[in-house]
């Protein structure tokens, strides 16, 4: 019998878990009433009530405002912002207005709000509907940003996150929601700010998160028979770094790769290998690679969206430029 | 700096053998580079005058860099393109007054931090284990200095486990010695009397505290006489087979090696004909085959085809030991360290400076009675004093 | 209370904002105020009108233009003083500025230097405010420049799908920045665009703070009711430019003239003189309060600055790893 759960039944359970638990917790967003564009939210206005699960019009900048001045009011809103692509038309209510509240305020005020939404290329969507933004909220002091990489992981993160008292943008990659797993423990809780070494190694170390972890793995997994053995690291939060986990993990391997799906240019990967470069100079013993999309927007001909994208072709060239 | 290969990339200066100014002639030798294969001479390329030297001693150059500069004169066609520069082209690097040719390949007053291109964990792995980068030779890509070239001259095993280069050279060199070799021990104390009185004689003549003779270098050029005087004994063994049979080769000319202690292990420059040459010329080629031997540098030819080693363990020494002789070699002469003891003189008891001479040899080719004159003659020349031995006539 | 104690009420709150801004603008000129100031010298109607139509327990959000608007809803001189100052013992600690005060615990949840950008954060505190069925209702305040926002827009879709218990109040003093109203709207007033979302709507002269009141009292009462949104439209006028150090060239010398002389606080005067209040009355009534603000006025500029080695602190709450190097 196979009792396996998609990455979509995860954050469902998520959603429905936190609810029951606090009735601070309300869900909006676009479709979300009638289960969401994705089925994220199939079946809880049934079991929370038409006034915890709530339709919105297409107003990203308006439902994240609301959200920050509900969160203001005692409320624990989760937006669903469809893409993350949409995420542009709220970024005054997120970097302008929740980031800022606790600190502006003088810590009268925090926003304990989550913004959901779908990242990464999914093969076809093309240029406005497959990109993946992180990066720009890391650059805003204030947002907490999370990107779980399975279901198991989904449900942890969410539920932590719902349970913030900080703006969590919590980024789940389309691609990753059909992915199967053993369901998770129901009071399995993932801790915001922590990365997690997900395989050992002593020769390399790769930091990567959500949909590249599995290609990552791959990889990793065809060198240990080649005889490199290659620490992974999955980032689980985003943002603020745990820069702590990846300063030990290159102390002991001295080689450091980063790998994301997102544009290479001012990317995550691109901050880690500064800070590296700082923080660890020492430690290393070659160059800092990393792994990220090219620079381009991602053209709609699959042949098109394949040729910028990050592979497993491309994490084993960093992997040999980092053992020459 | 010429392309030498179809893989070298870059290669370390070892040094110049012209200097700035000098006229030189198409086809001389100009400057030894040491590629990751081997130490080669890269000629001039066209007649002139070397005006400029790009790259010093222990420094790495990229195939294609700028070594030096040639400067032509005037009616004369240039040769390869190689190394000649018009005269607008630019040095790198114009470095500091060029060195002798005599100096060794490495100084150890050179300061830790060097130009080499290296790893930040290679550098601080170097600098916390007091090795000179420029004594370590790079693997990484364009030169590159890595850890794991700093831990191939340490002796540190990789993060692998594996033995590094060095010890697993000297197991295997040792077991097949043991194995291979039926060798046995002759031993006589010398008195360093004679030594010491034709050092205190001859410190005037020699300035420079690094060429000053030492006992190394008596018992080297010692050790060349003896096998002179003893030239069946000047020979090796070749086995044929397990079981001992072969046949002995005599040698032309003395190799004398030594045992020099290196990080991680051990390496044995030889020395040739050493009885041709004064003690200051010993002295002064005793000290550059060290330093090469420690700087991992040695040339082929500088490593192979003793006859004889001497392994001194030093004023901190045992009082005497048997050492084992390296493959294909003969003869290893282990010295215990100077100690003072009380000796009957003339019916006296007088103190005097000896040291143990303990002489391992190869039984197929040699039995005791062989031996035994051999280390005898040894100790004739030590505490004789031969005036040979302060033979000046090659002094600069 | 009686109208007339009420009004005088209302009297003491607008010489308040009256003098505070009065003195905003000199320290401002002396250079004691970073950044920028925006001053609510003219509109101070507004601001005390509709604060007297709401409860304990009410929400409110600001404009840039906001000092007014705290003071109105009683949050002490002093810190909103010492914020503007950007002193420690500002409301927010001196970490917000004059665009930015907060007073939480007399609901004043924010002001923003965005223009309508927290009107959308209005209408999730009225979400949350219904949801929590405590009967509170949410205001707020922004000027006639945030009809040209899509989020304004966008808000007032949502408060009137959801009935959300808010009060939108539009401080229409006829400019937007440096540009008059008839070269950045079609409209004439902002509540015009209440029809085709179906909110409630009135306009009233926003210098006449009896008027203002008896508009805004029903309203909130029906937001609170059930009603859903309402929207009331302030017409109005700023003695002073868009900021301190404006120039104000732009504007017509008779235009000014015509409003100086509906000053709100002279309508005010007037209107208490009708109902029987004695000049030395009303006389005192400005003195108490400008000796109460020489009073706060002199500790404000003495108050000292936030401790800087502690900016780091309260950007995140809960998290662990405060990055290295954050």
């Amino acid at each position: 019998m196979d009792d396996q759960i998609t990455f979509i039944e995860a954050i469902r359970r998520a959603l429905d878990a936190e609810m029951s638990r606090d009735p601070s917790v309300y869900v909006i967003g676009e479709d979300v009433a009638v289960g969401g564009p994705f089925g994220a939210t199939k079946g809880l206005v049934a079991r929370h009530g038409i006034s915890r699960v709530r339709n919105t019009p297409i107003s990203e900048a308006a439902i994240c405002g609301m959200c920050v001045g509900a969160s203001l009011c005692g409320m624990r809103p989760v937006v669903e912002i469809m893409f993350m692509d949409f995420l542009t038309l709220a970024l005054d209510a997120l970097v302008n207005q929740a980031a800022k509240y606790r600190h502006m305020s003088g810590g009268q005020l925090s926003v304990p709000m989550v913004v959901r939404t779908q990242a990464g290329a999914a093969g076809g969507a093309a240029a406005q509907h497959s990109q993946s933004l992180e990066a720009w909220l890391l650059h805003v002091p204030g947002l907490v940003v999370m990107a779980p990489s399975s279901p198991v992981e989904a449900y942890g993160m969410l539920r932590a996150a719902i349970r913030l008292n900080d703006p969590v943008v919590f980024v789940e990659h389309k691609r990753l929601y059909g992915m199967r797993q053993s369901p998770p423990n129901p009071d399995l809780l993932i801790p915001a700010g922590r990365a997690h070494v997900v395989r050992e190694g002593t020769d390399a170390t790769v930091v990567t998160y959500s949909n590249m972890l599995h290609p990552v793995l791959e990889v990793a997994e065809r060198r240990r028979q080649a005889g490199q053995s290659i620490e992974v690291i999955d980032l689980r939060t985003l943002a603020p770094l745990d820069m702590a986990t990846i300063v030990r993990s290159v102390g002991k391997t001295h080689r450091l790769a980063i790998v994301h799906e997102a544009v290479l240019t001012g990317g995550i990967g691109a901050e880690i290998a500064a800070r590296i470069a700082t923080d660890a100079f020492d430690e290393l013993d070659a160059e800092i690679v990393r792994v990220g999309c090219a620079s381009a927007p991602i053209a709609f001909a699959p042949v098109l969206e394949s040729a910028v994208l990050p592979g497993h072709r491309e994490i084993d060239a960093a992997l040999d430029q980092l053992f020459r | 700096m010429p392309r030498l290969g179809m893989v070298t990339e870059c290669a370390t200066v070892v040094r110049w053998l012209a200097v700035e100014g000098q006229r030189i002639n198409a086809g001389t030798p100009l400057v030894e580079v040491e590629t990751d294969k081997a130490i080669v001479e890269v000629e001039a390329p066209v007649d002139g005058v070397l005006r400029t030297i790009a790259r010093n001693a222990g420094e790495s150059v990229d195939v294609g860099a700028v070594l030096g500069e040639i400067a032509v004169e005037q009616g004369q066609t240039g040769g390869r393109p190689a190394a000649a520069p018009s005269g607008e082209e630019v040095a790198q690097s114009s470095g500091p007054a060029p060195k002798s040719s005599e100096s060794p390949a490495v100084s150890n007053k050179q300061p830790m931090s060097s130009a080499r291109k290296a790893t930040p964990a290679a550098r601080r792995r170097a600098r916390m284990l007091g090795i000179d980068l420029d004594a370590v030779a790079a693997s990484g890509p364009a030169g590159r200095l890595q850890l794991r070239d700093v831990e191939a001259v340490t002796g540190t095993p990789g993060l692998s486990g594996a033995l590094p280069p060095i010890r697993r050279a000297i197991a295997l060199a040792m077991t097949m010695s043991v194995r291979s070799i039926p060798q046995f021990t002759v031993s006589r104390t010398a008195s360093l009397a004679m030594f010491d009185d034709s050092k205190r004689r001859g410190a005037a003549a020699y300035s420079e505290p690094a060429v000053r003779p030492s006992i190394t270098d008596f018992l080297i050029l010692a050790a060349a006489k003896a096998l002179v005087t003893h030239p069946d004994l000047n020979a090796t063994f070749h086995a044929r087979g397990t079981d001992g049979d072969g046949e002995i080769r005599l040698a032309t000319g003395t190799r004398v090696g030594l045992v020099v202690a290196v990080s991680g292990g051990v390496r044995v420059p030889v020395m040739s004909d050493a009885e041709q040459r004064s003690m200051q010329e010993v002295a002064g080629l005793r000290s550059r085959l060290v330093a090469a031997a420690i700087a991992g540098r040695l040339r082929p030819v500088e490593m192979e085809g003793a006859v004889l080693s001497i392994s001194n363990l030093g004023a901190n020494g045992p009082d005497r030991f048997n050492a084992i002789i390296n493959p294909g070699e003969s003869y290893i002469l282990a010295v215990g360290r100077r100690r003072e003891v009380a000796v009957v003189e003339a019916g006296q008891i007088v103190i005097r400076a000896v040291a143990d001479l303990t002489l391992t040899a190869d039984h197929r080719l040699v039995d005791g009675t062989g031996a035994t004159a051999l280390l005898n003659t040894l100790v004739e020349l030590i505490e004789g004093g031969d005036p040979f031995l302060f033979n000046r006539k090659h002094d600069s | 209370m009686t109208e007339v104690t009420s009004a005088c009420g209302y009297l003491r709150q607008m010489w308040l904002i009256r003098v505070f801004e009065e003195h905003v603008a000199r320290l401002s000129k002396a250079g004691e105020v970073p950044g920028f100031v925006h001053l609510c010298s003219g509109q101070e109607a507004v601001a005390v009108g509709t604060c007297a139509a709401l409860e304990d327990g009410d929400y409110l959000f600001s404009s840039h233009r906001g000092h007014g608007h705290f003071l109105a809803r009683g949050s002490d001189p002093y810190g909103v003083l010492t914020e503007i100052l950007g002193r420690q013992d500002g409301l927010c600690g001196g970490y917000g500025g004059s665009m930015h005060l907060v007073d939480a615990q007399r609901g004043a949840l924010g002001a923003t230097g965005v223009v309508g950008g927290n009107i959308p954060l209005c209408a999730g505190a009225a979400w949350a405010a219904a949801e929590a069925g405590r009967g509170r209702v949410a205001v707020v305040f922004f000027g006639d420049g945030a009809g040209g926002s899509g989020v304004f827009h966008e808000t007032l879709n949502l408060a009137a799908l959801w009935r959300l218990p808010m009060l939108f109040v539009c401080e229409n003093n006829g400019y937007a920045e440096f540009t008059s109203r008839e070269e950045h709207s079609v409209v004439k007033h902002l509540s015009e665009f209440c029809a085709p979302y179906g909110i409630a709507n009135t306009v009233v002269d926003g210098n006449d703070v009896l008027a203002v009141q008896s508009a805004a009292a029903p309203m909130v009462a029906a937001a609170r009711g059930g009603s859903g949104p309402q929207f009331l439209e302030c017409l109005t006028y700023r003695l002073s430019g868009h900021y301190e150090g404006d120039s104000m060239s732009y504007r017509d010398k008779a235009e000014m003239a015509a409003w100086v002389a509906r000053d709100p606080i002279l309508r005010l005067h007037r209107q208490l003189t009708e109902l029987g209040v004695e000049d030395a009355a009303l006389a005192r009534i400005e003195a108490d309060v400008r000796d109460e603000l020489d009073q706060v006025l002199a500790r404000a500029v003495a108050a000292v600055p936030p401790a800087a080695d502690r900016v780091l602190e309260g950007v995140l709450g809960d998290l662990p790893g405060r990055e290295s190097g954050a």
